[in-house]
């Protein structure tokens, strides 16, 4: 059991969001992407460090985000499960691993969207292009897996918070992310999220990929309303 | 319309803080991040308006055992491989076709490949049970620390020589990284089990008839030739890039004659396809001789002077007259190494020239042996005389070029038609166009060498040659592969350190851990294991050949290997050595079977991810991989990994207190100090990557243009000195130039005799009848009627680009085999049906692939499908059960340039004397967990 308050957990950073309720909802839509995007992120760092265990005050995120976001998500699951968490950060990360990483012939799960896709090559190139147009560069060590599950989520993220950022009349970034979902993160993470279910059902595993599907649902019926008629 | 761009993480970081939901990392200026831009985006066809460019194109090739060499162009974009393109800068050498442009399809692949889900992007230690599939990813820090723990535990408490370090071909054709690996095995003092002998490759019967293993020129040497026979080989779909050499030839008139059991791409696009039984090839090469012969089709002046055919041989007990035979200081000194001719201009007997061999004090180099050049000389060919011996008997003497013609007698046209199913009049005709043809070739694949009697076949194939004067000639000879003279690379292993390796033949490193004096037995029968085992022990006894059984073998390292998959007797040496092994480490770019059984994977990187050179005979350029993009995930090359683990050794015996060990090499005594293994493997720290490796092996290498690795980068490949001709003919060349050495300059060859040697008489080869080749049926297992053949693959480089998903569509997509329709239906089995094919050894499952193209009786698969490919992880080296064939006369020596000469002369582990059944598979006959 992952217990709060301990040496190992992390700090407590929720806190109200000041900002007017419609920025705030926007602002949650895009740090939930961020979110997401940290919690699919492998968790072996290129100094050798391990950071796999979420935020300790992961629950209260959630919860925050469920309040704000411009729609609604239900991430109670997941945050029970985070609760649930044995406090190892090695053992998630060895999950992790061996769930996304290492296997053969590949990892049993393909956490990068160009091992799925007929067209990969292509799925790559567009996906290049929506990051150049966008400005949105890599670290050099990550250069060469711009389609991994948490650069393409953090990439929304960036159009998101952009969106929030800039004029509210603006829909570029609101356009660019229905695409971008539709014709890449949606087009092949079901699948993977299904796998994923099938793998290691009940797992935190299970739990976060399938928050995460819904919440890529549940924007992308928010963004086709927001954008209704573009 | 792009924004001013941000790093990934710093944006990240900064703007969840903005977002006032998750502060883990101190807090970024939402400003500072989130600066609008003027980005117009309105449907996703926008991200399509900027033009593609690209960043950089990059010279490179693919470091791998196509011996291709193809010079690439490689596009990259933020940091990604995009595509690849054939460079077109190859100039033409004289009036032959251009090199280039040069590719295939694996290669066009490979952009995509490298990035595919096979491949290994960090270091993993197992997690479950040995092949259980279960892997923790680990730090390379753990990773080196532990490894060389081990590495440190087997050497001090078993000897170094417990500790093995196979190079496959994966690795050993990219330079820098072979002297890598053989420093750091130097260093440390592994046991190398060299793969050339290992896969069957070694070819020794040319080897045995000039002192050279591998003969070749370069591929548009095949322009030259006015007849190629293309022998147990199918470049259509081995040699993409240099196909073309044999069909331009074609148009230009050469005769190119197609010699394969099975009808091959190759035959297709050739003159005339002949195509005798598996294994009957000698009785056809025999029978051209005998036509040669008795039609006195052959080039007497050339045989006179080049070859030991007018040698004279005692018909008494079948040895070589020698100098001892005749005198008794002679005798007494043992002087075994003068011959002798008839000269018929004289009637006399003479001194053979060039034969003398005077003893030479260890460690000097021998003296020439004088020239080749007759003079007066007018050898006798036929003929039989008398001879007083040094004790006054009287002795009758023949030529080897009378035992020859009653050699080939006994394999006539007709003869060979019973035993190869091949047309006298066909045998005849092919003879006859060889002979005519001036210059003629013959092409041949490896696969020769794979046969336990493939020794014999090429002597009789350098016999073909020789008698036709095409041996040593351009557009001629026996085209197999140069090497290069060793130069740098052996300088770069030795350096500082001396010769301090354990190399030995594949082959015998499998017959002594595998136990395959057992699996004979099984297999072949105890007659047959029990002789070959004496002969085996009595070799080592004798020191012909060494071994280094030590305390046994507890460690393997496979680097650029997947030595799992491509052994002999697979089944066999995996339960009985692989298995047993306390700890396997595999350093691969993809995971293929052997990585999958390792206790610890290390990813190293693929061809457009580092820096190297890479060199073959048959394409006369230098080329180079660069280093593209970083090494993909954490891979790194070659030279890096073996740093890390030489650093990491060091560090962990300073840290041990673990002193230095004791170790005798050869009769070499040294101590091995662990903790200067680093020091030692970088020269002091003199080279430092791998492009200080290809400096150092550019400067040393004979006839390598003398330019920095920049320069070398920048041009992709350049053009090695000293090949103006399309043959090795020049001494500052590269590659060996010991047929020209001889033909030309007229100095001995480095054989016993200092000829072309035709005739053995070291008594192995004299009690096997093997003074001469001749037929011999391959071994064929009761009760299994099928020979299973093998070859090279279209759409990989053994396992290398096997998994490809486009290149699998373009085949069944899981490994098939080629069966005759009539033995198909002869089992009930259909097109597309799945097949169990068994023997003793074992058994695996494949797709039938009918095809017209196999002879009845016979069944063929393109190798390199990796076990994890194949129900069961059984692939067809669960059948192939011919590793402890070692035949007694390839472990022979004491007898000149017989004896163990790494990568010359060695016994081979071959690959195909054995028989099959197969039936049709369905889910009731599961025999598989
Ligand atoms: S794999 Fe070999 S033959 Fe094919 S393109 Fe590359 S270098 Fe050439």
């Amino acid at each position: 059991m992952r217990s709060h308050g301990t040496a190992r957990s992390k700090p407590s950073v929720a806190r109200t969001v000041d900002a007017p309720p419609g920025d705030a909802a926007l602002r949650a839509r895009g740090a939930a992407y961020a979110l997401f995007s940290e919690l699919t992120r492998s968790p072996f760092r290129p100094d050798g460090s391990i950071v796999a265990l979420p935020p300790a005050d992961l629950p209260e995120l959630l919860a925050e985000l469920g309040r704000v976001l411009p729609f609604g998500f239900d991430a109670s699951a997941l945050a029970a499960a985070a609760v649930d968490l044995c406090d190892d950060d090695a053992a998630l990360a060895a999950q992790y691993a061996s769930l996304f990483e290492v296997g053969q012939p590949g990892p049993p799960v393909a956490i990068r969207e160009s091992l799925v896709r007929d067209d990969a090559r292509r799925a790559l190139e567009e996906i290049v292009r929506y990051y150049d147009f966008f400005g949105y560069r890599l670290n050099a060590d990550e250069q060469w897996c711009p389609d991994h599950l948490s650069v393409e989520l953090e990439f929304l993220h960036l159009l998101a918070a952009r969106h929030e950022a800039g004029r509210r009349d603006d829909l570029q970034h609101l356009l660019a992310s229905r695409d971008f979902l539709s014709r890449h993160l949606l087009a092949w993470l079901p699948a993977a999220a299904t796998s994923v279910g099938d793998r290691v059902p009940g797992s935190w595993w299970q739990l976060l990929w399938d928050g995460l599907h819904r919440y890529l649902e549940s924007d992308r019926l928010w963004l086709a309303t927001t954008l209704d008629g573009y | 319309m792009n924004e001013a761009t941000i790093s990934r993480r710093r944006f990240l970081l900064g703007s969840i803080a903005s977002a006032g939901l998750m502060l883990r990392h101190s807090p970024l200026s939402a400003a500072e991040a989130l600066a609008p831009g003027a980005v117009a985006y309105r449907r996703f066809e926008d991200v399509y308006r900027n033009k593609w460019t690209w960043d950089r194109v990059v010279r490179g090739t693919h470091g791998t055992n196509c011996a291709g060499n193809c010079a690439f162009d490689v596009y990259v974009k933020d940091g990604i491989v995009w595509r690849e393109e054939q460079q077109g800068e190859y100039e033409a050498i004289g009036d032959a076709p251009d090199y280039g442009p040069r590719g295939c399809n694996k290669g066009l692949r490979h952009s995509a490949y490298m990035y595919g889900r096979q491949r290994v992007l960090y270091p993993m230690k197992r997690a479950g049970v040995r092949g259980e599939g279960k892997w923790q990813r680990i730090s390379w820090e753990q990773a080196a620390r532990e490894i060389a723990d081990r590495i440190i535990d087997c050497s001090v408490q078993y000897g170094p020589q417990s500790i093995s370090l196979g190079s496959g071909t994966q690795l050993a054709v990219k330079r820098a990284s072979m002297a890598a690996l053989g420093r750091f095995a130097n260093i440390c003092g592994f046991t190398v089990p060299e793969f050339y002998s290992g896969v069957g490759d070694l070819p020794s019967g040319a080897y045995m008839t000039t002192g050279v293993a591998n003969p070749g020129d370069t591929m548009a040497s095949v322009f030259k030739s006015r007849c190629v026979l293309v022998w147990a080989a199918n470049p259509a779909v081995t040699r993409i890039p240099d196909a073309h050499f044999f069909w331009e030839a074609r148009y230009n008139g050469t005769d190119v004659i197609a010699v394969s059991p099975e009808f091959t791409p190759t035959s297709m696009h050739s003159s005339l396809w002949i195509n005798p039984k598996p294994g009957s090839d000698i009785a056809l090469a025999m029978a051209m001789i005998h036509v040669l012969l008795s039609e006195r089709l052959y080039d007497a002046p050339y045989v006179r002077e080049q070859t030991d055919l007018p040698f004279l041989v005692r018909a008494d007990d079948g040895r070589f007259l020698r100098e001892s035979d005749l005198s008794i200081p002679a005798a007494l000194a043992k002087r075994d190494s003068v011959f002798y001719l008839w000269d018929e201009a004289t009637d006399s007997l003479v001194k053979a020239p060039a034969t003398d061999m005077p003893p030479t004090a260890a460690g000097r180099r021998r003296p020439p042996r004088g020239s080749l050049k007759l003079g007066d000389i007018r050898p006798a060919l036929e003929g039989r005389w008398k001879v007083r011996t040094r004790t006054g008997d009287s002795v009758e003497v023949t030529t080897v070029f009378e035992l020859l013609k009653t050699r080939a007698a006994q394999h006539s046209p007709e003869v060979a038609a019973r035993i190869t199913g091949v047309n006298a009049e066909v045998i005849v005709d092919v003879a006859r166009r060889f002979a005519a043809a001036r210059p003629a070739m013959i092409y041949a694949g490896y696969a020769v060498c794979k046969w336990q009697h493939g020794d014999l076949l090429q002597r009789s194939m350098m016999l073909m040659l020789s008698l036709t004067g095409n041996l040593g000639v351009e557009g001629g000879g026996l085209q197999i592969g140069n090497t290069s003279k060793s130069g740098g690379m052996g300088q770069f292993m030795t350096a500082g350190v001396g010769p301090a390796i354990r190399m030995v033949s594949g082959a015998t490193f499998d017959y002594e851990t595998g136990r395959m004096r057992e699996l004979n037995e099984r297999i072949y029968g105890s007659e047959l294991a029990r002789e070959y085992d004496e002969y085996y022990q009595e070799s080592l006894r004798r020191k012909w050949f060494p071994t280094y059984p030590g305390k046994g073998w507890k460690m393997g390292i496979f680097a650029g290997e997947n030595g799992a998959n491509w052994r002999a007797s697979g089944n066999a040496w995996r339960k009985e050595a692989f298995d047993k092994l306390e700890t396997i480490v595999a350093i691969v770019p993809d995971l293929g079977l052997t990585a999958h059984q390792a206790d610890y994977v290390l990813p190293v990187a693929h061809h457009y991810e580092r820096n190297d050179i890479m060199m073959q005979s048959r394409v006369p350029y230098l080329q180079c991989l660069v280093e593209a993009v970083p090494p993909l995930g954490e891979s790194a090359d070659d030279w890096t990994i073996f740093r890390r683990l030489t650093e990491a050794i060091s560090r962990r015996a300073a840290e041990r207190g673990i002193g230095a060990i004791h170790d005798d090499v050869d009769g070499r005594s040294l101590k091995r100090d662990f903790t200067r293994y680093l020091e030692l493997y970088t020269m002091d720290g003199r080279i430092r990557d791998a492009r200080d490796v290809i400096q150092f092996l550019i400067n040393t290498t004979p006839g390598v243009p003398k330019i920095t690795f920049d320069e070398l980068a920048a041009r992709g490949m350049v053009r090695l000195e000293h090949s103006a001709t399309t043959a090795w003919d020049d001494e500052r060349a590269s590659y060996q130039s010991e047929f020209a050495n001889s033909v030309v300059r007229k100095r001995a060859y480095k054989t016993l005799t200092g000829r072309q040697q035709f005739y053995i008489d070291h008594e192995w080869f004299l009690k096997f009848d093997e003074a001469l080749p001749g037929h011999r049926e391959p071994l064929r297992i009761d009760g299994y009627p099928l020979q299973m053949m093998m070859g090279h693959a279209r759409h990989g480089i053994h396992s290398m680009w096997r998994d490809d998903p486009v290149l699998l569509k373009l085949q069944r997509g899981e490994p098939d085999i080629y069966i005759n329709p009539a033995d198909a239906t002869a089992r009930g089995v259909i097109d597309g049906d799945l097949v169990r094919v068994h023997n003793p050894a074992g058994q695996f499952i494949a797709q039938a692939h009918l095809s017209n193209g196999m002879p009845p009786g016979m069944l063929f698969m393109y190798h390199g499908w990796d076990p994890m490919m194949f129900r069961g992880r059984q692939n067809f080296s669960s059948v192939i059960c011919t590793a402890g064939l070692i035949k007694p006369t390839s472990m022979a020596g004491g007898y000149g340039h017989l004896g163990h000469r790494p990568l010359s002369f060695a016994p081979n582990q071959t690959y195909k004397d054995f028989t099959v059944n197969f039936e049709k598979y369905t889910a009731a006959s599961e025999r598989f967990a």
